[in-house]
């Protein structure tokens, strides 16, 4: 049962190409304008993907239960010296207007739009990655460096307007956005754990961060802004093997300040541990008197700083090939900010009816690596437009899958008077 | 259509807020870690109970005091309260008193208890003094009170003086005095100088001085009462006749503090044992051990020591004052293993000592004429020394030792001990572990002898493994306690080995540690 509502939740909140203009869209639109009187459209996605993470090993982090030792094996055999892992949700509300002119031009119009989004990711190297999940029995003799653990999350809240192009959807607009959450921890150098050849010996370096935001609170805990933008425009529309549909957008571009409540808190020290001293055992200690506790070195600063972060925002292209009728080609790039990769994907959309599509993507980036997916969209009565997506098909029927998301996409398209008479 | 969409939200909704993680995530990991590492020398195993020869060897060194005599002992002051009335000394009335008149006057010597013992003098290291006077007549008096040759000055008087109004035989009026006794010379040889036991007081009670006739009305037999008492007095010093009466000792000590004495053969040779007495206090006396004997409690067996004088009956002169400073007289009886059993005793490998004695005091009677004396931090004591030089030889000799393993947490479990041991003593140990109830853990896991040349510490290397199953842990857990068992032999047994001073045994103890970490 929990399976299915993972699914289902996966399966209502998003993807990571949440938010691009349907291609159904922009099919139905034409060059007059007039082809919608202003669209409702809603939109929720969610994705969790790693280069290295498996489902196996994540899903009893969800759902509860042992992560086995097979799937923590599995999991570092096929890990490469630095694994990335991270996750969004977000959900948006936008309104395109459908009035009939905007600045003089009937063209243009308004969208109005509020959204609320989660993002983080992280990064570990394999050793640090090992170390943490089965322990320092395999790592004698050796310094495992743990500087390269780093991980960020983020929360916010947006609302925001826009200008957009009723003939291909081009836009561009602007969001106030209100920080909720912001946490992120980093080790720095020399950061390691050390075990002896003999293990007669552990030494922990650790120096790093943890900025955190005051906690979560109704009116948020800073202030910034965002842009999305879209540019949509077509070559030899509606001639087979010739229309080529392509995009070039930015999307949740932004910064959030961060304010003064937040803090810093900064830790820089050693723990050495070579065991009890025997003297003082027979002297009559107990196993831990007279020894200084890993929480006795554990000294940390902390200061309260106003500080400026960038939201997960993206670049992409996108290019739609007319091949015939009923088969599209498509290509695209999105270009995201570290840790995370370049999203390409290469697909095909089959179109049995003009008004729908069924399509297959192969891609590879982002979060995780190669990942095979798949989508459905549909506009019923050229009104009700539903579409369902998600990147990676195999991450629901797999365990070895490192990649897992889905989107749904719910639109009402307000006709015009003319097509209503 | 409409209602499906909405039904299909509305559930996506329900389910979305259901989906609570009802199960921790946990997972297990193999973690190793140094749990403790040192080097034990001689001195470090016999808790410094030692010292090294000019040879190197190792010798245990005990010291024990086994008797002290203390004040206590010998005299004290118990809590005294002494009452008398005085009466004034007319009949009939009433009288018309002037002020200023003295009505009763009055020498006196009161006994002290003193347990016993005749004093002369003491001085009172802390404790307290309570005039009380209750007066039953009809006058305004002022007693005054004098203890002669009490004071902190030795020979000067300590006076009190009361203002009492007039009272009554229903209502009479009372007054309190409090001397602090601390650091004060008490005279207790009474109004000749050479009683024992006597306090020398007087007193004297006047008519208040700036009364008139007509306030001071007296009736004959009237009475005033009087109330000492002493309180808490602890004697610092003390000087008197002692008595003759005997003093019996009966102790029971452990040789070493904790130990936990071994079982089996082990030859000693070369040790010798030593009875020590302080004498500083001024009497004279008869001291006669009755026995001293070692018991091991492990195997049951009780060797009683014998041989030279041990039992022979000894006389201590007594201390000399000078001054403050009491001369120190000493006496010694001193058992080898040419003299006594002291062999055989040791080799018993007693736990405890039992000694019983007795101590005489002035068996010639009085003969310093009531100048026994005593300084209450400068005692007579008794001490039984023992030293073993470490030639010793040792076959299946058993030290077994039960340690508390309190284990509170289910997040770690330890799965092997790792044991890296330098040994450089001529002793070859095995070592057995179990829990209380039996559950077997390790055994005969064999740390070879050294190879040592005399004092030249030449140690051989060896790793004890000792995987502890699940079920084992299990068991450790439960009992919280686990039995250690070393046995220990010398090479060519009952060949003597000496062991030197620079001897070692390094230890490293690691663990192997399953670590069960759990997310909630």
């Amino acid at each position: 049962m929990r399976k299915l509502i993972l699914v289902i939740s996966f399966i209502v909140f998003g993807s990571e190409s949440f938010a691009q203009t349907s291609y159904l869209w922009l099919t139905k639109s034409d060059s007059t304008g007039k082809a919608f009187r202003g669209i409702l459209d809603i939109q929720g996605s969610a994705s969790a993907g790693s280069t290295f993470l498996t489902k196996e090993l994540v899903k009893p982090f969800v759902l509860g239960g042992t992560v086995t030792a097979s799937a923590r094996n599995s999991v570092l055999d096929g890990m490469k010296d630095l694994g990335v892992f991270g996750g969004n949700a977000n959900v948006r509300v936008r309104y395109y207007g459908g009035r009939d002119s905007l600045f003089g031009s009937e063209m243009l119009d308004l969208y109005i739009q509020v959204g609320k989004g989660y993002f983080g990711s992280g990064r570990i190297s394999k050793d640090a990655f090992g170390l943490i999940s089965n322990g320092n029995a395999n790592y004698q003799g050796s310094r495992v460096p743990l500087n390269s653990i780093q991980g960020e999350m983020q929360g916010f809240q947006s609302i925001g307007f826009g200008v957009y192009d009723k003939r291909t959807f081009s836009s561009i607009g602007i969001s106030m956005v209100n920080g909720l959450t912001c946490q992120q921890f980093s080790l720095f150098p020399p950061s390691s754990f050390y075990t002896s050849a003999n293990a007669d010996t552990l030494q922990l370096d650790y120096s790093g961060e943890y900025v955190h935001s005051a906690a979560a609170r109704p009116n948020g805990n800073g202030i910034g802004f965002s842009i999305d933008g879209e540019y949509n425009f077509v070559r030899d529309r509606g001639i087979d093997k010739k229309e080529v549909w392509n995009t070039l957008g930015v999307r949740n571009l932004g910064w959030v300040n961060w304010n003064g409540q937040s803090e810093v808190v900064s830790f820089d020290s050693t723990f050495t541990w070579t065991g009890v001293d025997l003297n003082a055992i027979l002297n009559g200690d107990s196993l831990l008197n007279g020894t200084s506790g890993f929480a006795d070195t554990l000294i940390t600063t902390s200061r309260n700083v106003s500080f400026w972060r960038p939201l997960r925002g993206s670049f992409y292209v996108r290019s739609v090939y007319r091949w015939n009728e009923k088969v599209r080609l498509t290509a695209g790039l999105e270009m995201f900010a570290a840790p995370m990769k370049p999203l390409a994907t290469l697909g095909i959309m089959y179109m049995p009816k003009s008004n729908c599509i069924a399509s297959l993507n192969v891609s590879n980036g982002a979060y995780g690596n190669w990942k095979l997916g798949m989508g459905v969209q549909w506009l019923i009565a050229n009104q009700f437009y539903f579409g369902f997506q998600t990147s990676n098909l195999p991450g629901y029927f797999f365990k070895e899958a490192k990649e897992i998301s889905a989107s749904l996409q719910v639109s009402y398209l307000f006709k015009t008077k003319k097509e209503r008479q | 259509m409409h209602s499906k969409i909405y039904l299909c939200l509305f559930a996506n909704i329900v389910l979305l807020s259901s989906c609570k993680k009802e199960e921790a995530t946990t997972w297990e990991s193999n973690w190793v870690a140094p749990l403790a590492h040192g080097r034990l020398t001689l001195s470090d195993l016999t808790a410094d109970n030692g010292y090294a020869d000019n040879a190197g060897i190792y010798h245990l060194y005990f010291e024990k005091i086994i008797s002290g005599f203390g004040t206590s002992d010998l005299t004290q002051i118990p809590d005294t309260n002494i009452s008398q009335k005085f009466v004034v000394p007319l009949s009939g009335g009433p009288f018309q008193i002037p002020g200023n008149t003295a009505i009763i006057t009055q020498n006196q010597n009161y006994s002290v208890e003193t347990n016993g013992t005749g004093l002369r003098m003491v001085k009172v290291k802390s404790g307290q003094m309570i005039v009380h006077v209750k007066s039953y007549v009809n006058a305004y008096l002022h007693p005054s009170f004098t203890l002669y040759n009490v004071s902190e000055i030795y020979g000067n008087n300590t006076d009190i003086d009361f203002a009492l109004t007039p009272g009554s035989a229903a209502a009479p009026t009372e007054g309190y005095y409090t001397v602090d006794m601390s650091n004060k010379y008490v005279v207790l040889s009474g109004t000749t100088g050479f009683d024992y036991n006597k306090l020398s007081t007087h007193l004297e009670i006047r008519t208040e001085q700036n009364t008139t006739a007509d306030q001071n009305t007296i009736f004959g037999q009237d009475s005033v009462r009087f109330e000492l008492l002493m309180s808490d007095l602890i004697i610092d010093y003390a000087k008197g006749y002692f008595g003759n009466d005997s003093y019996s000792f009966d102790e029971s000590f452990n040789l070493a503090e904790g130990a936990n004495m071994p079982t089996g053969s082990l030859a000693l040779e070369q040790a010798s044992l030593g009875f020590h007495v302080t004498h500083k206090m001024g009497f004279d006396g008869k001291l006669k051990i009755e026995n001293v004997s070692g018991s091991n409690n492990a195997i049951g067996n009780t060797v009683q020591l014998s041989g030279g004088n041990l039992y022979a009956p000894f006389f201590i002169t007594r201390s000399i004052d000078n001054g403050g400073n009491a001369s120190v007289s000493n006496y010694d009886i001193l058992l080898n293993e040419g003299n006594s059993s002291i062999t055989n005793f040791m080799g018993n490998l007693p736990n405890t000592i039992s000694f019983q004695g007795n101590l005489e005091l002035n068996p010639f009677g009085n003969v310093s004429d009531g100048n026994d004396f005593f300084y209450e931090n400068q005692l007579t004591e008794a001490k039984l020394i023992v030293d073993v030089p470490l030639r010793i030889a040792a076959s299946e000799l058993t030290l077994r030792d039960t340690i508390s393993v309190e284990i509170t947490t289910d997040a770690a479990r330890v799965s092997s001990l790792t044991l890296d041991i330098q040994n450089a003593f001529p002793i070859e140990w095995k070592l057995n572990l179990s829990t209380l109830s039996g559950v077997f853990i390790a055994a005969s896991l064999l740390v070879p002898n050294g190879n040592s040349v005399d004092a030249l510490a030449l140690p051989t290397s060896s790793t004890l493994q000792i995987p502890i199953s699940e079920a084992q842990w299990n068991a450790i857990k439960a009992e919280g306690e686990i039995v250690i068992q070393v046995v220990s032999n010398t090479p060519s047994f009952p060949q003597l080995v000496n062991l030197y001073n620079s001897y070692f045994i390094d230890i490293r103890v690691k663990a192997g540690v399953i670590l069960n970490a759990e997310v909630q």
